[in-house]
Formats: structure tokens, sequence, C-alpha cells
């Protein structure tokens, strides 16, 4: 996939990536490129179609500095207002946008359920791991209960959002969570939701090896031991995290709506 | 295939034919060792020294093993794993 990557940059060698060892931004990063190659070899897409916008954090890293692509590196919770400017701007584009959980579901909580609402056509990837990574390890709103933070060093005690089940209800044509241990899953869900016209929101449950202490491995295999795909879960899952597609329904795009307007209008004159 | 020539530096699990090659690229490895997990017939190992950067690599366990099923090449989270199948 280093074809997609910009291996050098006007001050030298852009790789080896920024993250810690073992940290998923990078595996993201990977299966989100395999999605976006099988994309434009079996659909006909040009490279020069896609747009890739991020916000501040750890995964905010991903897009300009990495990917060859167009992109944008923006500001700090913004990266879906920006990515609907772009959409009006060239409703042609397919436009994924990276955040992490703080960029997404505290700092831009409210441009994430109106863009849901809205149902911009974009492709939202969340890098749920839990924490703020890139300023040190603080407790955010996506910390699962009894976690220890370095501001809960007793263990969270205040319950965590389901970011799932508010695009789900804000109204997000697609929905699923998968975690960075299901590769394959991970790359068919993006090609869905880059495919679909509407919101499609994704969270990747992302390890943060540092912040966590604990070894890249140890956490994949936690991934593993406590998730449950929705299809096999009956009723709510004990002590388990539900992974899979939540929803994949059709609703009207914002711009295709907004079209209808123009259209209208261009025939009551014409 | 466009990828591996244009590596220069890098550590071949080359041996004799036929059998698919692995490349690590040391550039850009930092030794997370998730493909060693990952990898379902355990043909990677750990590597039992140190480099200059102070990770620790994988290396080849047995490539005979290796069935080219590019887990650890797509669980990278460097972009330092490339898997050549064997053609022959």
């Amino acid at each position: 996939m280093l074809k997609y990557l910009k291996e050098e940059g006007p001050l030298g060698p852009r790789l080896p990536l920024i993250f810690c060892p073992g940290c998923g931004s990078g595996q993201v990063l990977n299966y989100t490129l395999y999605a976006v190659d099988r994309i434009i070899e079996e659909d006909n897409v040009r490279k020069e179609n896609f747009l890739f916008i991020s916000g501040i954090g750890c995964s905010g890293r991903i897009t300009s500095h990495y990917m060859n692509f167009d992109s944008a590196w923006t500001i700090h919770g913004r990266a879906l207002a920006i990515a609907t400017g772009a959409l009006l701007a060239n409703p042609a584009f397919k436009i994924i946008v990276f955040t992490g959980d703080g960029d997404n579901a505290s700092i831009g909580g409210n441009h994430f359920i109106h863009a849901c609402r809205r149902n911009i056509d974009v492709t939202i990837l969340c890098l749920n791991n839990g924490l703020y990574g890139m300023t040190g390890g603080q407790h955010a709103p996506t910390t699962p209960l009894g976690m220890i933070t370095t501001t809960t060093p007793y263990e969270n005690r205040e319950a965590a959002f389901d970011l799932c089940k508010l695009a789900e209800i804000a109204g997000a044509t697609y929905v699923a969570r998968w975690t960075t241990a299901h590769p394959r899953q991970v790359i068919k869900s993006i090609m869905k939701g880059v495919r679909k016209r509407g919101t499609a929101f994704i969270e990747i449950l992302s390890q943060c090896p540092v912040h966590e202490k604990a070894s890249p491995v140890a956490i994949l295999k936690r991934f593993k031991r406590d998730t449950i795909p929705i299809r096999r879960a009956e009723g709510p899952a004990e002590g388990k995290t539900l992974i899979g597609e939540f929803c994949d329904l059709d609703r009207k795009e914002w711009n295709e709506s907004y079209q209808e307007i123009i259209d209208q209008f261009l025939a009551g004159s014409g | 295939m466009n990828r591996i020539k244009r590596l220069s530096i890098n550590s071949s699990l080359e041996a004799a034919k036929p059998m698919n090659r692995l490349w690590i690229d040391e550039r850009y490895c930092k030794g997370c060792l998730i493909c060693v997990d990952v990898c379902p017939t355990k043909a990677l190992k750990a590597s039992q020294e140190i480099n200059a950067k102070g990770y620790i690599l994988p290396i080849g366990n047995d490539m005979k093993r290796c069935k080219a099923c590019g887990l650890c090449e797509l669980m990278c989270p460097d972009f330092a794993i490339a898997i050549e199948e064997d053609e022959g």
C-alpha cells in the first residue's frame, strides 16, 4: 500500500509513521488504503475523487502527513463541518473523515450529531481508544467503566458514550462498530460506507499501548475476547461489547434534497 | 511487486525454492510484534537481538509454513511487511 503514501516530503522522509509502536492508527490507515484500493479498482473511481479530512489528535496525523490523496488537516472537532463545505463545493467527492473519540464525541459532538441528522454523504471513521492519547492519556467521554487513566487514577466511574447508538438515533444511514483486531470486517465496512449515499459512521475500537500500559498484542487479544458479533448476541451481552453492523438503511442525502429545489426553480424559470 | 523493488534496506527471509518470501523493512518496523502473534502458522518469531533503534524485530521461524495469507502485511501498523508469493 506504499503507493498511496507520501514516503518523501519537502523536509525529508516522512515514514516511518509518527505513531507509537503498535498503535491502532497505523492499522486503520492500512485498512483504509486496502478499502480505497479496492474501490478504485472495482468501481472505476479516480484517485482525485477521494478527499480525506481529519481533526486534531493522534488520528489527525493520519491524513495530510502520509496520504498521497487530497487531504486536509483541520481544526479540533470541526472536521465534519469542513467536510460539509467540501461536499457543497463538489458533490462528487468521496469524503472519508478520520476522527478520534475525543475529537468526535466531546469537542465535535454537536457537529457529529448534526452531520448524521442532515445525512451528508461522508464516511466517518472514529478511532475509539477510550482516552485522549496525544495530550497524555486523560479520561474521555468514551472511557469504559472501570478503566484507569491519568485523570481517573481510582477507576473511571462515569458511563461511556455509545457512539453507534448516538449516530443511529441522530439519523446516520450506515452504522458499524469493529475493532482493529477485525481487519477484513473493517475493510468491508469502509467499502460499504464509501459506496453508501449518506452518512456512514464506523467506530473502530483502537489500542493505545502507551497509556493503557499493555502490549499491543495483549490489547488485540482482549478485543477479540471482549467483543461479540451482534448477530450472535441474544439480548444485551453481559460485559461484552457488541460489534457488527447496527443499521443499514436508505434515506435522502442532504445534497440531493437541495438539488431538488434547484431543479424545481430551473424548471420554473426555463 | 512494485514496492519490493523499492526497498533498499531489507532482510529477506528467503530460503530454497519453492517458498513464499517475506520482506521486513527495517527502516519502518517498530517491533510491536503484532505480525508474530497474528500469523496462523507461526512462520514468524521475535528476534533475540535488539536493533540500533532499540526495537526487537520479527524474523523467520520456519518460512516453509508460510501460506502467504497476508495477515501480517494487512495488520502491520507501520507498512513494514511485504509478502511475495512464490509463483513456481
